[in-house]
């Protein structure tokens, strides 16, 4: 089966973009919770859960919202499978934490954040997707990680769509991109699921 | 394609050696010991490999018993995968220490050049690992796979745990009407995967079925319903093309927290799994997060292997709103099947299904 990228979205601190276009803007300059706090309010109807989570559930979830926003995506489905990956796991959280813990005030709600398969979860929960999904850890973003993750979900042919995640948050600059596998149509072959088609989208984006 | 699980390896309180496990199990021996935790300030059952043993030093002798069983070519062959499962990765200094930091540096160590694959997904990352390595050699895509799941327990563990008031002041007591919650213990657990007989021996298994699904419900609590476990279990046992009536023995999550447990007797039930033997090895090691999946998947092949079925140490009196058949001495009968199941936070589900060949 051949397989092609049929959308893209990447947000770091100052930009949120789909296939490499600006759709939102930090024009105020804001600190890296400040803006993803006002994505979330333009763009994501009112979910109060949002304002707990950790800056990777945010972002995830800012990231599939815009999906099912524009009607990419639906909810109620497991026909998905999710493929999340990071380079440094939970850290923000982790050194929040463990500072809770010093002040002899461990906290529950952080403790929680401190799986960063946490962040699938909350995509999973807002938007009622039961399929597969998979949380990594690995030194880059890289194709044959994501190619490989396919390959084994793939295996019995049960998945409408691959979401493709990365969501690395060091140090308060965040680099995440969101990218969706399908099979392939006439209507969507103009970028094949392939090592330098993927790696040219992240470089630009 | 025929995918075989072999060189089952076990490290834990209890000793080195999967065999050794299974025979000291089966005594009622345990990994888990009172200890007075000054960060918690109370006595509680952890499960503590000696306080040397570093996740570092942990992964490094895993990783050497492959080194002399399957030999570094064949782990370094770039048709074989290496898959590291863990929840926190042995991190304690966060601002200077990284999971794949401490896994590159051992593997540097042991001359080991093939990059692994880190699955963090809770407590089902175990099962996840086994069923991805199985998965990839079943396309082809690899010949062999290497799944090591491992977690020390460290005073940040045991905080979070207590924090959420999961842990239990006594020995767990999975699936009892008087439990009250999980102990944590020290693991490490492995197992090689191969399309080759040769290489997985006479007394392998084959991995048949094995998948994950979402309770998309809730984050750290489990689905009341068992919607994810159900829909994982289903998908599991039609990729293994196999019944419910052909499933000798359950090896169940088990944690022994009120809901957990309930939740899974719910799942079993919808797929009338009731008169299944089934059992939790929380009681022996606790609740060994990363390493858990592979612990139970590797006693549960031993149970194939032997025959026999192992007790679910401390059940006493059914406390699941669904009667399911829990283990309670250890008994000798044909295995020749069986079901793993995990559930873990984040609303994950993972289920595999092992069967024998001969």
């Amino acid at each position: 089966m051949e397989l092609a990228i049929t959308t893209y979205l990447s947000l770091d601190n100052s930009t949120l973009k789909k296939d490499g276009e600006v759709i939102f803007e930090n024009s105020e300059n804001e600190t890296l919770l400040n803006f993803l706090k006002t994505i979330y309010k333009t763009r994501i109807g009112e979910y109060p859960k949002f304002h707990k989570m950790d800056v990777l559930s945010k972002v995830a979830t800012i990231l599939c919202s815009e999906l099912v926003e524009q009607k990419v995506l639906t909810q109620n489905t497991d026909q998905y499978a999710m493929i999340f990956a990071n380079a440094i796991s939970s850290k923000t959280v982790d050194k929040a934490f463990q500072a809770s813990i010093e002040n002899s005030n461990a906290s529950p709600s952080l403790f929680v954040y401190t799986l960063p398969n946490i962040c699938v979860g909350e995509v999973t929960i807002k938007n009622k997707w039961t399929g597969d999904s998979i949380f990594c850890i690995q030194e880059k973003f890289d194709f044959d990680f994501f190619n490989e993750q396919i390959i084994s979900m793939n295996i019995q042919q049960e998945n409408s769509h691959y979401i493709c995640a990365w969501i690395n948050d060091d140090n308060e600059k965040l680099d995440a991109f969101l990218f969706l596998v399908e099979a392939s149509s006439e209507k969507n072959l103009t970028l094949p699921f392939s090592k330098e088609s993927l790696i040219n989208i992240y470089n630009s984006k | 394609m025929l995918v075989y699980l072999s060189h089952e390896h076990i490290i834990s309180p209890l000793g080195k050696g999967s065999a050794v496990h299974f025979d000291e199990i089966k005594s009622n021996n345990i990994a888990l010991k009172l200890i007075d935790n000054k960060t918690l300030g109370k006595v509680i059952p952890v499960g503590k490999l000696p306080e040397n043993v570093t996740f570092n030093l942990l992964l490094t002798d895993l990783l050497s018993f492959y080194i002399d069983q399957i030999g570094l070519a064949t782990l370094n062959d770039t048709k074989t995968k290496l898959i590291i499962s863990t929840t926190k990765g042995g991190v304690e200094q966060f601002d200077t220490t990284s999971i794949l930091g401490n896994i590159n540096s051992v593997f540097d160590s042991l001359h080991i050049t093939n990059k692994a694959t880190v699955i963090s997904n809770a407590c089902v990352s175990g099962v996840m690992g086994i069923n991805l390595g199985s998965n990839l050699i079943r396309s082809g895509a690899y010949n062999h796979a290497l799944v090591i799941g491992l977690d020390i327990i460290t005073d940040f563990i045991l905080k979070g745990f207590d924090c959420l008031f999961a842990l239990s002041e006594s020995f767990c007591r999975p699936f009892d009407k008087d439990r009250k919650g999980i102990n944590l213990g020290d693991c490490g657990a492995g197992v090689f995967i191969s399309n080759d007989k040769k290489i997985a021996g006479d007394d392998s298994v084959l991995h048949t079925g094995g998948s994950s699904a979402n309770d998309a419900n809730h984050i750290s609590g489990p689905s009341r319903t068992g919607e994810g476990l159900y829909q994982s279990i289903s998908k599991s046992m039609k990729q293994a093309q196999i019944s419910a009536q052909e499933i000798d023995f359950i090896s169940a999550h088990g944690t022994a927290t009120l809901y957990n447990d309930e939740m899974e007797s719910i799942a079993l039930t919808r797929h009338h799994m009731n008169s299944i033997p089934l059992n939790s090895f929380k009681a022996y090691f606790g609740h060994t997060l990363g390493a858990a999946g592979v612990l139970e998947t590797n006693l549960s092949i031993l149970s194939m292997k032997r025959n026999q079925l192992i007790a679910s140490l401390n059940f006493e009196t059914q406390g699941t709103s669904e009667q399911i058949n829990v283990i309670t001495t250890n008994s000798s009968q044909q295995v020749n099947t069986v079901l793993k199941t995990s559930s873990g936070f984040g609303g994950i589900n993972s289920t595999l299904i092992v069967s024998k060949w001969n």
